[in-house]
């Protein structure tokens, strides 16, 4: 039977989001994807959905829903209240929802960004071979747009009576303190003065109120060095920029594919995960790490995505 | 053209630098470049972005190291400089130079001292080559520029220009496919629709397509389906 999810409360920021689209920045297209991929995928995990399943990227939390059929969820990411039907319940958990059951996700204390996982994923029409939304190009998702009260997200069919899954609470986020970046040289990283490499990769910085999909631009209490401008060229995900203002801009899920800003740094696919989930106020730092180091780094974390460590609920 | 130089960009990307200043003749190379990698695709290889003097390539880090990639690259550059039997796609573009529509037609004509039919012919006057693409789907960016009608970009960007806007800074030229903010002097409004099409998103410009301007009247705007906006 089919089952949809229809919006009661939007939140701040909702949108259809897979592991984004590939090869698709030589046309000018961003690739889009969950900020968070680690918390989508272990979310995808606990309903049993493949990894690239669509699910409901909320950001801070705010987001209501009722389902109009029997289907299993799970939530996963960001620390905030979870409810079905005014019950408190536990997030990165499956949990069998039946018609009429309202969920709620109250506002997130800690971390950014909250994945809602229903088994079967949710139909909408792929484009590029994703069903990624970007926002600033309209494309994917639902419509193109971000959800609104109201919208029904229809799911794929899906057999019932799974077993629930959890993850146990090492393999969950943990939030609180300064995040550590992992970075990598990026390609003007020989650019930075003696002085400037030590700031870039020693310095606290703070998130500041302009960060979202696109990109996040961090502050400190002093400027950086400052490089001199560059005829354009294509720019990748994690790319830290360094402009004019010597405060740093970090690429994320939906950036645009050409900038002319110098990129001394470029932080590793755990990095951009990890800054997916910071929020305004809060403190990060890079740390720089070898080509060799780097490169067993993102084979780790890779391994680690590809094996979810949930556990059945006994 | 000297000799190319490999920077990380990170640990699946790398940037092959291949020129110190753009030139058509790069341009020619990097488009034969592209072709040649269109028709041996390694798994490995993600993305090859060209832009003006560089490649931005990513790659799958689990497939393929750096050095690997560096190889394969650099003996594939080496190859596409025989390729020369290469025919880049030409599109004529109709722009309506409406003066009452694009204020910024008579600041840059003021700017460079000359009338306002001048700045048309000489914006019109040239073929260009897509040098990149990026900024928002199917925008591309057209050099170069006659040294004539250089300016700078906007002290203040719009907050608004139509869709269809064809606009100047420094050596560039574009038009927007959608409405947007822009920092660009605009100097006339192109009636036909570059969005996406299709399933495929399809797109009209390629890198090292040739493109050229054709100034038409208001009521040819019109009828090719133009919306009039004042741009202000």
């Amino acid at each position: 039977m089919k089952v949809s999810l229809h919006v009661l409360k939007p939140g701040s920021c909702c949108t259809v989001q897979d592991l984004g689209r590939q090869g698709v920045a030589s046309r000018g297209f961003s690739s889009g994807g969950a900020m968070d991929q680690y918390a989508a995928r272990a979310a995808n995990a606990l309903v049993d959905n493949s990894a690239d399943a669509a699910l409901i990227e909320v950001t801070l939390g705010g987001f209501q829903f009722e389902v109009d059929g029997p289907v299993d969820m799970a939530v996963c990411g960001a620390e905030a209240p979870l409810q079905i039907n005014q019950r408190y319940v536990e997030s990165w958990r499956t949990h069998a929802l039946e018609a009429g059951d309202i969920v709620t996700l109250g506002f997130a204390q800690r971390g950014a960004r909250l994945y809602v996982a229903l088994a079967g994923g949710a139909v909408v029409a792929p484009r590029l071979g994703s069903s990624s939304t970007v926002l600033r190009e309209s494309i994917g998702g639902y419509h193109g747009r971000a959800l609104r009260a109201g919208d029904a997200v229809e799911l794929a069919p899906r057999e019932l009576s799974m077993q629930p899954r959890r993850f146990s609470v090492t393999h969950r986020h943990r939030f609180g303190g300064v995040v550590n970046l992992l970075a990598s040289a990026g390609p003007q990283w020989q650019q930075l003065s003696r002085e400037g490499r030590r700031r870039l990769v020693g310095d606290v910085f703070q998130v500041s109120q302009q960060c979202d999909r696109m990109g996040y631009r961090l502050q400190s209490d002093e400027p950086l060095q400052s490089l001199p401008g560059m005829l354009s060229e294509g720019v990748g995900l994690g790319a830290v920029q360094l402009p004019n203002n010597g405060h740093p801009i970090v690429l994320m899920r939906d950036h645009q594919t050409m900038g002319g800003y110098p990129k001394p740094l470029v932080l590793l696919p755990e990095g951009v995960d990890a800054l997916g989930q910071c929020r305004p106020g809060d403190a990060v730092k890079f740390t720089l790490l070898s080509n060799g180091e780097a490169r067993r780094r993102v084979n780790t974390y890779q391994q680690r995505l590809q094996r979810m460590p949930w556990e059945y609920v006994s | 053209m000297g000799d190319v130089k490999f920077s990380a960009a990170g640990s699946s990307a790398l940037l092959m630098t291949l020129a110190n200043a753009p030139s058509d003749a790069l341009l020619n190379r990097i488009f034969a470049m592209q072709r040649l990698i269109a028709l041996d695709t390694p798994s490995w290889l993600i993305d090859v972005v060209p832009a003006y003097v560089s490649l931005h390539i990513v790659f799958d880090p689990a497939q393929v190291n750096r050095f690997e990639v560096q190889r394969w690259l650099a003996s594939h550059w080496q190859t596409s400089i025989s390729d020369v039997a290469l025919k880049p796609t030409v599109h004529t573009i109709p722009v309506y130079y409406g003066d009452v529509y694009c204020p910024d037609l008579d600041i840059v004509a003021a700017m460079k001292g000359m009338a306002i039919e001048d700045v048309i012919t000489l914006h019109s006057a040239f073929v260009y080559r897509v040098y990149a693409l990026g900024f928002a789907p199917g925008f591309a960016y057209l050099g170069d520029l006659s040294e004539e009608l250089r300016v700078p970009r906007l002290t203040t960007p719009r907050a608004h220009i139509p869709a269809g806007a064809v606009a100047i800074a420094e050596r560039q030229t574009a038009i927007y496919p959608t409405a947007s903010p822009a920092g660009w002097h605009v100097l006339g409004l192109c009636p036909l629709d570059l969005r996406p099409r299709g399933e495929a998103l399809s797109t009209l410009f390629a890198v090292g397509d040739e493109v050229r301007f054709e100034s038409i009247d208001k009521a040819a705007f019109i009828e090719l389906g133009g919306v009039l906006e004042v741009v202000s």
